[in-house]
């Protein structure tokens, strides 16, 4: 705002008696709440917000930027041995740092509104919590996963291009990269309904965020320095956390101590349903 | 039709609302009445299933407010605290809560015109003064055009213009049949605009009575003040003859029970001099504090003295309506609470021009 304070509100003293009289409105015929509406009214919310926009911008410019810089560094010192590349792993590695975007989106989806008070408007809408929380991860599982499919698929396609340069550029049809690139979708769409489920549970942003940045960079942090101590079958802990997952899930060529494709995509499943559970169950217990 | 019946809420050991049991009618605004802390605001959350009650419930014509099929349709709902996402403009803030009902744009149109956002209706709610964000509240409450309103503290942060002018919205709202039931923490403010009032007092239902029964009933002591330089003495004096005294400062108390002339007469006979004797009937606000006395959340340490001398009954008297309200904001769990005063601003009734723009100043940050 340039010009200082908003124009104060006129006071249309003679405008109340516009009020519709009884008997009610047109509109009641029609107007009840549906779960497809209140899909229609979450995606307005999330369009609505500034927050959404940026982040999905970095997302994509993040991820695009980093595969960019990884192809060019890979075909500059490309000595023409024949080592695997892993062309969806190496190329994708912005998303390690796009994921705290769609994250925090998924967070500020529901902890904006404890913040704002806006969730008590929610819950006036949508008194049924369940359903709200349904309609609100829903709408954010769709939106995320769409960008995260875009930002995959084109990253990849990009990235290719430049990789073939030295003709190791993979197609989309070679075996497990199609699995790969909507790996990586999901992988995105986790990591926000993770978040969306945290801020649920927690309602604060800051612990929100907090939690899921732990969860995402310092949980393998910490179970890497575990390898040593524990016996063999606990160093599969840290390949399942979000991020190990991940990696499993865009390796072309599996490695013994991660887990294999499928089984990453249900660790990953796992860990919606556990953040967005627990959420779940504080949402409708707590008063609002 | 509002039906409370046994309404009970906890909050850990401390009770917020205690075994209300009420009614609220069509056709009447019905204002809900208690010190702050006495748990309105609860109560209206309960009404709207935001809070769980311990015990009891809350019908809205017979139904409980999470099994209405098209809430907002049938309960238009103002909360006290500000329920609106800063990030998003006045009409989006509408747009939203229509298209979780099925309710169409133009309808958004419609209430925003109605509550006078039309130029702002583009800027983020973050912008926005109190008595603007109040407005669009207000509006979401109406946009489902419903038969029952549940308003906490409706004209808090508005101007003077904005007050009458929702006085007048809310009387008009019950002619036409509807269910309104406000909350307030000031009975001259009910005075004006309810036909019947609940009141309330530590969660406890005070009083469910009109409001015309109530100020009959609330107007009828007189209250003689004093100032005399043998105070101690001519109070327990006056406290003999049945006198109920309130210490009002160092040479002066005020006595109920007692006529002007009996005290006058008694202060003579001792032969205590006395330096000022006025009677003052019980002002809508005195009786208030009063009849609540016992149910304030948060009492000052003494009462504060009504300034000014004796008058005639002259309803509403401002100050003593400050009285109810804590001295220092208390750590409180509940937002109801505190709040700051900024409310019992319009309770002097301020009409001049500096007034006006002192509400809309509040924008300018």
């Amino acid at each position: 705002m340039t010009t200082g304070a908003p124009p104060p509100a006129t006071t249309p003293a003679a405008g109340l008696v516009a009020v519709p009289g009884r008997p009610p409105a047109p509109f009641h015929a029609a107007a009840r709440v549906t779960f497809p509406r209140l899909l229609h009214c979450e995606w307005t919310k999330l369009i609505t917000l500034r927050s959404t926009v940026w982040t999905a911008l970095t997302t994509v410019v993040v991820t695009l930027g980093f595969g960019l810089l990884v192809a060019a560094v890979t075909v500059d010192t490309w000595e023409g041995d024949g080592g695997t590349t892993e062309p969806v792993l190496n190329t994708h590695v912005g998303l390690y740092v796009a994921q705290v975007a769609v994250g925090v989106l998924g967070v500020l989806f529901i902890s904006g509104e404890y913040s704002t008070g806006m969730i008590r408007t929610s819950l006036v809408l949508a008194p049924r919590r369940l359903w709200m929380l349904s309609a609100k991860a829903a709408v954010l599982g769709a939106v995320t996963f769409a960008l995260g499919l875009v930002t995959s698929l084109l990253t990849f396609l990009v990235c290719q291009e430049i990789l073939d340069d030295v003709g190791i550029g993979a197609s989309l049809t070679d075996p497990g990269v199609a699995r790969a690139v909507f790996g990586a979708a999901f992988f995105v769409m986790s990591v926000a309904l993770l978040g969306l489920g945290l801020g649920t549970l927690l309602r604060s942003t800051g612990g929100a965020i907090a939690t899921l940045l732990g969860l995402l960079f310092v949980a393998p942090v910490v179970l890497a320095f575990l390898r040593e101590p524990l016996p063999d079958g606990w160093m599969a802990l840290a390949s399942l956390t979000p991020d190990g997952a991940a990696a499993s899930l865009m390796l072309l060529d599996a490695e013994s101590d991660l887990l294999s494709p499928l089984a990453a995509f249900l660790d990953l499943l796992a860990w919606n349903v556990l953040a967005l559970g627990t959420g779940a169950l504080a949402l409708v217990q707590r008063d609002a | 039709m509002i039906e409370a019946y046994g309404l009970t809420k906890l909050f850990g050991r401390r009770v917020a609302v205690d075994d209300l049991t009420f009614t609220v009618r069509p056709g009447v605004v019905t204002g809900f009445l208690g010190p702050n802390g006495a748990g309105k605001s609860t109560t209206m959350r309960m009404a709207v299933g935001l809070d769980h009650p311990t015990m009891g419930g809350v019908t809205i014509n017979g139904v409980v407010y999470e099994d209405l099929p098209a809430p907002i349709c049938e309960v238009g709902v103002l909360l006290e605290a500000r329920a609106i996402h800063t990030g998003r403009t006045g009409y989006q803030h509408l747009l939203v809560a229509a298209r979780s009902h099925g309710i169409p744009r133009r309808r958004v149109d419609e209430v925003i015109g109605l509550v006078g956002l039309d130029r702002v209706a583009g800027q983020r709610a973050g912008t926005y003064s109190l008595g603007m964000a109040q407005r669009l509240g207000l509006a979401a409450a109406l946009l489902g055009d419903p038969g029952v309103l549940i308003l906490d503290e409706p004209v808090n942060g508005l101007d003077p213009a904005g007050i009458r002018w929702i006085r007048d919205l809310l009387r008009a709202l019950a002619a036409e049949g509807r269910t309104v039931f406000v909350s307030s923490h000031l009975l001259s403010e009910m005075a004006l605009t309810a036909g019947h009032l609940v009141v309330i007092g530590r969660g406890r239902l005070i009083a469910d009575t009109s409001v015309d029964e109530f100020v009959r009933a609330a107007a009828g002591e007189e209250v003689v003040r004093v100032r005399s330089p043998r105070a101690h003495e001519l109070a327990d004096l006056l406290r003999g003859q049945g006198g109920r005294v309130t210490v009002t400062g160092t040479d002066t108390f005020d006595v109920s029970g007692l006529t002007c002339a009996q005290v006058g007469d008694a202060a003579c006979a001792a032969g205590l001099a006395v330096h000022g004797l006025g009677g003052q009937a019980t002002s809508l606000e005195d009786a208030f504090v009063g009849l609540t006395r016992g149910a304030v959340e948060f009492a000052p340490d003494r009462p504060v003295a009504s300034p000014g001398g004796p008058a005639g009954p002259a309803p509403p008297a401002p100050a003593p309506a400050r009285t109810g309200q804590p001295a220092v904001p208390p750590a409180a769990p509940d937002d109801s609470a505190w709040r700051p005063p900024d409310g019992a601003g319009w309770a002097r009734m301020p009409a001049s021009a500096d007034d006006v723009l002192d509400s809309h100043g509040e924008g300018q940050r």
